[in-house]
């Protein structure tokens, strides 16, 4: 093997990587963290509505932004690609509930103990509001779910765009979609 | 023309760049009955969806404390990972990756191992290195155990002596001074766009003395029973000799010299990306009693490291223990290749980024009985041609 013939192929393996990495210094990172975590942490609060498992999941959100730094470096870049990794990370937890969730409605549970306060009939019917959103949230489509959350967080469309890779003016017709949906399976749980 | 419905959703949430919209509803009531329609479906969405709004009460993590629990994740998660958990405890000054100390450190952190591993042949110097990936998962769940720290502790305190105390790292002005201090001749990156650092570091030379029963326990203690040390190990002196060595920074590098002020800390690993370090040192020499099998000892120090009986026995065969410098390097850590460099073959050590630090690489050859290591940050190739341009 030549010299040449290893530093091309050298070049090209680590062009891209090195690039990545050299976008997201870490005294940008504070920068980004401090900016987008009280975004990326209130969608996750919403998508898994507990503080714990929240904090967790966004603080995994940034870590991967540290470890693996997408290409593109501009602000609204790094803002939708966190908000898509932490909505695809807040999906996947509770999908992963499934079980979890079953067992809570059998034994009664739900949160309506530790909100039983005043008025315990309403904490059981928010709780099951809750409980209903989140489950058609998990059965939509990926994406779908994840412009309804990102959009009723407070993303404008061009944020939605650069989130999920789709251009701005597609974002109104997603979205009547995505709501179409939301509520034609909304609906069919009220019955349930 | 009709607005479709991404354009009557996209006017009610005020994001329709089109001027005329308005005046289009006004003169269209399809339209706007479609509209009116989308608005009510948006708010009977949006209503279910606030049911997932954050309660009023409910606790918010701020941004500030949130990096602050980051930064302690951070360090945590380096913590775990065992080349740095060795690199942070013993060899604290010496940066993972960046040295030839650091590379002598891994196989250091590793002596008991090392000396059961059969680096040490008779008067052992390195001529070649062999970088040898090893899968360490084993090894790394040791690396917490207390026990296991500080028996290989005490066997230290116990069987090892100082024959000779290295001093103070030294600052050197040029090459030549350097060379003066270290006793060999000090070669410089010809091409530097600035002056490098150059720190002089002392040489040193100890003595170990086989406690095989010792070494033993600390094996089963490892859970490593299965390996039984040869009874002609006990008693072995092992000498090891290390001359000194110089360290050259280019560019923006942590801080290696005398302490004067305590430790400087460096502040963000993109400070550190421009550092390039090359360090070179005569090859130490290892002086071990003729009578010890050192292919055996290294077949079960290779064991230890984490390979079967028949990959050890395999890879032995293949390395001339006397001359040869192993350094074991945990899988998936880093990829290894073997490059062209200073107009000899060298191993290209690349680690990707982890634990929040950038990609690295560490550029190792030996060159006329001077074992060098060159680091670095993102491309190797700079390395490589640092490493062809040295005079």
């Amino acid at each position: 093997m030549t010299a040449t013939s290893h530093q091309t192929r050298a070049s090209s393996r680590m062009a891209g990587l090195a690039r990545a990495i050299s976008l997201v210094g870490m005294t940008d990172f504070e920068a980004i963290f401090l900016e987008h975590w009280p975004r990326v942490y209130g969608v996750l609060l919403r998508l898994v509505g507990d503080h714990a498992e929240a904090e967790d999941l966004a603080l995994e959100t940034f870590w991967r932004l540290y470890d693996r730094p997408p290409q593109d470096e501009s602000n609204l870049n790094v803002g939708g690609w966190l908000y898509r990794v932490a909505t695809n990370l807040g999906l996947n937890a509770i999908r992963a509930w499934k079980r979890r969730e079953r067992y809570e409605m059998e034994a009664g549970l739900w949160d309506a103990e530790a909100n039983a306060g005043a008025d315990p009939e309403r904490a059981v019917s928010d709780a099951e509001d809750r409980r209903r959103a989140r489950r058609v949230l998990r059965e939509l489509d990926q994406r779908q779910a994840q412009l309804l959350i990102l959009r009723y967080s407070g993303l404008s469309y061009r944020e939605l765009a650069v989130a999920l890779g789709v251009s701005e003016n597609s974002i109104g017709t997603l979205l009547v979609r995505a709501e179409r949906e939301f509520e034609k399976r909304y609906r069919g749980l009220e019955g349930k | 023309m009709h607005l479709d419905d991404g354009q009557l959703y996209a006017y009610l949430d005020g994001e329709l760049a089109e001027h005329d919209a308005g005046q289009h509803l006004a003169a269209c009531p399809d339209c706007a009955a479609r509209l009116a329609a989308l608005k009510a479906q948006a708010q009977r969405v949006s209503g279910r969806l606030a049911a997932l709004a954050p309660l009023p009460h409910d606790p918010h993590l701020a941004a500030r404390p949130a990096l602050a629990r980051f930064q302690a994740r951070r360090a945590n998660r380096k913590e775990t990972s065992m080349p740095n958990q060795l690199f942070s405890k013993r060899f604290r000054p010496v940066w993972a990756g960046l040295t030839i100390v650091a590379i002598l450190a891994i196989a250091f952190s590793f002596a008991p191992v090392r000396a059961w591993a059969g680096q040490f042949l008779g008067l052992f110097r390195v001529q070649q290195i062999t970088v040898l990936p090893i899968d360490v998962t084993r090894l790394s769940e040791l690396a917490g155990d207390e026990t296991l720290g500080n028996r290989i502790g005490q066997m230290f305190s116990d069987s090892l002596s100082i024959t000779r105390q290295s001093n103070e790292p030294q600052v050197a002005a040029d090459a030549a001074e350097a060379s003066r201090l270290a006793g060999f001749n000090v070669r410089l990156w010809s091409h530097s766009p600035s002056a490098p650092h150059i720190i002089v570091q002392d040489g040193t030379a100890f003595e170990f003395v086989v406690d095989r029963e010792q070494a033993q326990a600390i094996l089963n203690e490892a859970g490593r029973s299965d390996l039984q040390l040869p009874t002609s190990l006990d008693g072995a002196r092992i000498s090891v000799d290390i001359p000194a060595g110089v360290t050259t920074a280019y560019g923006s590098c942590p801080y290696l010299g005398p302490e004067t002020q305590g430790e400087r800390q460096f502040t963000s690993w993109s400070q550190l990306r421009t550092c390039v370090m090359l360090a070179q040192i005569p090859s130490p020499t290892v002086t071990t009693p003729p009578d010890l099998d050192m292919a055996q000892l290294a077949e079960l120090g290779l064991q230890f490291l984490g390979m079967t009986a028949d990959e050890a026995r395999a890879f032995s065969q293949t390395v001339d223990w006397a001359t040869t410098l192993v350094v074991p390097l945990p899988q998936n850590a880093a990829s290894v290749e073997q490059v062209p460099v200073d107009g000899v073959t060298g191993n290209l050590l690349f680690r990707y980024t982890d634990d929040g630090v950038p990609a690295r690489y560490t550029l190792l050859w030996v060159k006329d009985g001077i074992v060098y290591a060159l680091s670095g940050f993102d491309n190797p190739d700079v390395g490589i041609g640092i490493a062809n341009a040295l005079k």
